[in-house]
């Protein structure tokens, strides 16, 4: 009871219940929005910014019918998370749209992930591979020097203060040129704007020399590259005709610490249908390889994936086998006294416990394609996001804004119809998400509705990416509820 | 501790009436006259044969017994108070025998009093109310602030509720603002009276350039704050009060002090501020003061810092994950949890801290505030205090031999 | 509320129909129940000439149980109930939320970065 009498208060102090009893026993409370969900026996309830809480069916009724008891423990929490208001009381109406601001600031940053595709070719064969690959000596398949400026120059026009360019392919490192000529020009010109600029090259590292090294000293630029796991998984997933890939990656991560410093390189690794009944071995692959975390993702629906049937084998059901098997493994490494995140899972805490923006771009309503990120291909091409490249290499090309060498930044942001888009797939707009409990934790994800259903906005009913985001929520929050000892290790991860 | 205050001190030679004087003290007794009569010498002693020069200082503080009653304006200090140095300032008060130390160039924790009203009532007051007209403490103030050296780091403005003083306190800031740009100040407010925005507005077109509002807020549920405070609608009040200063560009901190009434929810104020408040400098979680109202409400208020333990590390887990800045004052070390360890400082004034017998051998003392030396506050401690020693060496026979 | 009424075999799957009272459901909350089992079951939706009494007919495998029946059926119906509070909410919070929508994005005088 929230003012039970208080002992040893002097005669000239009011105990708590003169303060409660401004408020009658029976005073009428209002409802501010939220949204709810049946989990397991109880009822997840959310606010429109995200602050949650779990409650039983029977408090959730009497909470929507106004008869909630003022006096309860839960009418204090959801007082306190904002869902319900007492009148009179404006602090709480004007913290709430002030929040809801706070959440949506994302977008006034605007585009600050650029992803330059400086060359198609490959020297690899990777089954799930959403890049089309091309053999090596085919040369139309580089970014050339005119379109990497025209690309700068469209860089340029983001008001966003952080600038983020990543060099992608095929493997960008064929093109080495391009990627030294991007970096000098970005620098000129950003002597004069000011930005924070940074630079990553996503590479498998096979093409990595001194001189290179030399280069991304320098002028810090980070690299990127992908490490799938122990030799047996990483090689299956990524063959590389008559070598092995995974000592030249293990190799070369170390050559490349050396270079620039253990924190200037990352990994990620692509969950394979032979990678599901590998995790821990997975696992003590990034530990070996002196990672301090590794991301966990599902396969994107892309590319070759589709081609080669890798996205029929398996479901999200089996990937969150896997993932529930890594985070036990995780955890037992943590509480060995040996940090080590889970990436995925980071992303999705900070999204349900920070008051401001994530700026995760695949998380994001609207969503994050063509606002957050940006792709500019090899060919000019200007694409809404990496997956609306791949779908254009499958043949479809929805997501495809215009080309740099003929269009203005005008009519590839106002004209090609990205706004329309974004709007129509807005969570806060189309059925299901907007009035579910985990919209403030999710995104659009237009393009992967409409790489899967033909539809950007989607039957969410059907959609993987809809039953990620709640199913993961539902693992992590579990967690923050109910396990004090692992609560305090999600914590760290924020 | 170190005293402020006496009325022990003998007043020599004083015209009758006199009113209060604020000086700045030197230990230079040669000062031309003009700029003399300005200052309040002090001295170990009165040297037998003088020049006239010292007749112009404006008082004479002697450390050691007045001899000869040859000069005026003379004052024979309490033992106590014979720490009074250079660039110290002091209030003198003849009529009533009074001198206080306003200002110690030692120390990092100068503070004004400019009022002793409030419109508060909190629980655990460590200066409790006093229904007076003390306005007299507003000219005081700024006489103060002149006075101040200008390199000081930073001063406090505290009370009673300094905003009461409406244009007095604006007059106070703007004093520091103009006289002592460079000196960080800290005002402890309950930010009620900016619930209504034309004061941050006001307080805005000061323009102070180094200002910091600290304010309370003791629990995520309204009629919870407004019992410890003893105010109903100062919940409310504050919020928005904080929310008009940051409209208003001033920079807030939140103080929580942790007792009986405040420390089960103390998770919840902390998930409530990451949500809500996050903006915010800092947030300081704050011991008990066993002094002022603290002593009246002793049975509603104590509790075993070592039994909050738990809440106290899980509000500090919940703000630093979200990087609000958290800071722990008036926690000995050894009753805080590792976490919350590492965020703790050493913070209660220098002239009112000190240790237990127990805490002789503690590694850790330095980094360690102690305990509050006011009220009683040394008689009543947690039952879990014990000193950081490393474990004794076991001397092998080998070597003894 | 529910009639159970199992009907014609049709090759692999039949049919497993569920009346529902509209004064107690409405038709709104009903069609996002049913959106919502769309992955799973196809079905059909029909309402009565009064209007009163709606019929959401599933298509479920041969192959389901007595238990099985009954363990969708009280899913859908959980599921309609917690659909209709949410039109519940939806409409209680609908003014307010306008507000705080104004206040957060056209009241320039909120909070200023």
């Amino acid at each position: 009871m929230m003012n039970k009498s208080v002992n040893g208060l002097a005669k000239k102090f009011n105990p708590p219940e003169h303060y409660y009893s401004a408020k009658k026993q029976d005073a009428q409370y209002k409802l501010l929005p939220f949204n709810f969900e049946r989990v397991g026996d109880s009822y997840l309830l959310t606010n429109e910014v995200g602050e949650y809480l779990f409650l039983s069916g029977e408090d959730l009724n009497s909470l929507v019918h106004e008869t909630l008891d003022p006096q309860s423990e839960v009418y204090s929490s959801l007082k306190s998370r904002h869902v319900l208001y007492e009148v009179g009381s404006e602090a709480a109406i004007e913290l709430l749209s002030l929040k809801l601001r706070t959440k949506h600031a994302v977008f006034r940053q605007f585009t600050s992930l650029h992803i330059f595709v400086v060359s198609l070719r490959c020297d690899y064969s990777c089954p799930y591979c959403q890049v089309s690959r091309q053999t090596e000596d085919a040369d139309k398949y580089d970014m050339d020097e005119e379109t990497a400026l025209r690309s700068l120059d469209f860089v340029f026009r983001t008001p966003s203060e952080h600038i983020k360019i990543e060099f992608q392919g095929g493997e960008p490192l064929l093109n080495w040129e391009i990627i030294k000529f991007t970096v000098l020009e970005a620098e000129k010109i950003n002597k004069t704007e000011k930005r924070d600029l940074a630079f990553v090259i996503a590479t498998n590292l096979t093409l990595i020399s001194d001189e290179i090294l030399e280069f991304c000293y320098k002028h810090n630029v980070f690299i990127s590259t992908s490490l799938d796991g122990p030799a047996h998984v990483h090689n299956r997933n990524r063959p590389r005709p008559g070598k092995d890939g995974h000592q030249i990656v293990r190799d070369q991560i170390e050559r490349v610490r050396e270079k620039l410093g253990p924190d200037h390189i990352s990994a990620l690794m692509t969950t394979s249908e032979l990678s599901l009944s590998h995790p821990r071995e997975i696992i003590d692959e990034y530990l070996d390889a002196d990672f301090k975390g590794i991301f966990l993702r599902p396969l994107s629906p892309y590319g070759f994936a589709v081609k080669t049937h890798q996205i029929e084998k398996y479901d999200f059901e089996r990937f969150f086998e896997f993932y529930q098997d890594s985070m036990e493994y995780i955890f037992e490494i943590n509480e060995a006294g040996i940090p080590f995140v889970e990436e995925f899972s980071a992303l999705m805490l900070r999204k349900i416990f920070l008051p401001y923006p994530t700026g995760y771009v695949d998380l994001q309503s609207p969503a994050g394609a063509g606002v957050s990120a940006i792709v500019f291909n090899y060919d000019g091409g200007v694409y809404a996001s990496d997956e609306s490249r791949m779908l254009a290499e499958m043949g479809d090309h929805k997501f495809r804004l215009g080309n740099i060498l003929t269009d203005s930044y005008e009519e590839i942001f106002l004209e090609s119809g990205l706004l329309e888009i974004l709007e129509e797939t807005l969570t806060d707009s189309v059925p299901e998400c907007y009035q579910c409990a985990y919209k403030p934790f999710c995104g659009s994800e237009p393009v992967y509705h409409y790489a899967t259903q033909k539809d950007p906005v989607g039957n969410k009913a059907l959609s993987g990416f809809c039953t990620k985001t709640k199913t993961i929520t539902n693992y992590l929050l579990d967690i923050m509820e109910n396990d004090p000892a692992r609560r305090k290790i999600l914590q760290r991860w924020i | 501790m170190i005293s402020l205050y006496s009325k022990t001190c003998e007043f020599i030679n004083w015209v009758e009436a006199t009113e209060p004087l604020i000086l700045p003290v030197t230990e230079n007794p040669n000062l031309p006259g003009v700029i003399a009569k300005k200052y309040a010498l002090v001295c170990d002693h009165i040297p037998d044969s003088h020049n006239n020069s010292l007749s112009s200082y404006g008082a004479i503080l002697s450390r050691g017994p007045v001899k000869s009653a040859s000069l005026d304006r003379v004052i024979r200090l309490a033992t106590e108070l014979s720490y009074i140095k250079s660039s110290d300032i002091v209030r003198l008060n003849p009529v009533g025998g009074e001198v206080r130390t306003l200002f110690r160039s030692d120390s990092d924790h100068n503070s004004i009093l400019v009022t002793e009203r409030c419109n508060s009532f909190c629980l655990m007051c460590s200066q409790p109310p006093r229904k007076i007209d003390d306005s007299y403490l507003i000219d005081d103030a700024c006489e103060v602030i002149k006075n101040v050296p200008r390199g000081t780091a930073s001063l406090g403005i505290t009370g009673g509720e300094p905003t009461l003083l409406g244009d007095g306190f604006l007059r106070i800031v703007r004093s520091a603002a103009r006289y002592l740009p460079e000196t960080h100040l800290h005002v402890l407010t309950n930010g009620r009276s900016f619930s209504e925005r034309v004061n941050s507005a006001a307080l805005r077109d000061v323009g102070h350039p180094n200002l910091v509002l600290g304010i309370p807020l003791y629990s995520d549920i309204p009629e919870r704050h407004d019992f410890v405070v003893q105010a109903s609608g100062a919940f409310e009040e504050t919020i928005r009060g904080i929310m008009n200063l940051r409209r208003d560009g001033q920079h807030v901190e939140l103080r929580v002090v942790i007792h009986k009434q405040t420390y089960t929810r103390l998770p919840e104020l902390a998930r409530f501020i990451v949500r809500n408040l996050a903006f915010v400098e800092h947030v300081a979680f704050m011991g008990l003061e066993l002094t002022g109202f603290t002593k009246a409400n002793f049975g509603a208020l104590w509790i075993d810092p070592y039994e909050y333990m738990n809440e106290l590390d899980e509000a500090c887990r919940i703000l630093q994950s979200a990087r609000v800045k958290t800071m722990v004052y008036n926690h000995q070390l050894c009753i805080l949890s590792p976490f919350a360890r590492e965020l703790s400082v050493n913070s209660i004034s220098d002239w009112k801290n000190d240790y237990l017998e127990k805490c002789t051998p503690c590694e850790r003392k330095n980094d360690c505030g102690g305990f509050f030396s006011t009220g009683f506050s040394l008689e009543k401690t947690s039952d879990h205090i014990f000193p950081f020693v490393s474990s004794n060496r076991i001397i092998p026979i080998e070597e003894i031999v | 509320m529910q009639r159970i009424k199992a009907s014609d075999v049709t090759g692999s799957s039949k049919e497993l129909t569920v009346s529902i009272d509209l004064r107690v459901i409405s038709l709104e909350a009903l069609k996002k129940s049913c959106y919502r089992f769309s992955d799973s079951y196809y079905y059909s939706l029909s309402v009565t000439d009064t209007g009163e009494t709606a019929t959401v007919t599933f298509r479920i495998l041969e192959s389901f149980s007595e238990e099985d029946e009954q363990e969708l059926l009280q899913r859908f119906n959980r599921d309609a109930l917690d659909q209709e509070l949410r039109e519940v909410v939806f409409q209680k919070t609908e003014t307010v939320r306008n507000l705080i929508l104004m206040n957060a994005f056209a009241n320039t005088d909120l909070i200023e970065e």
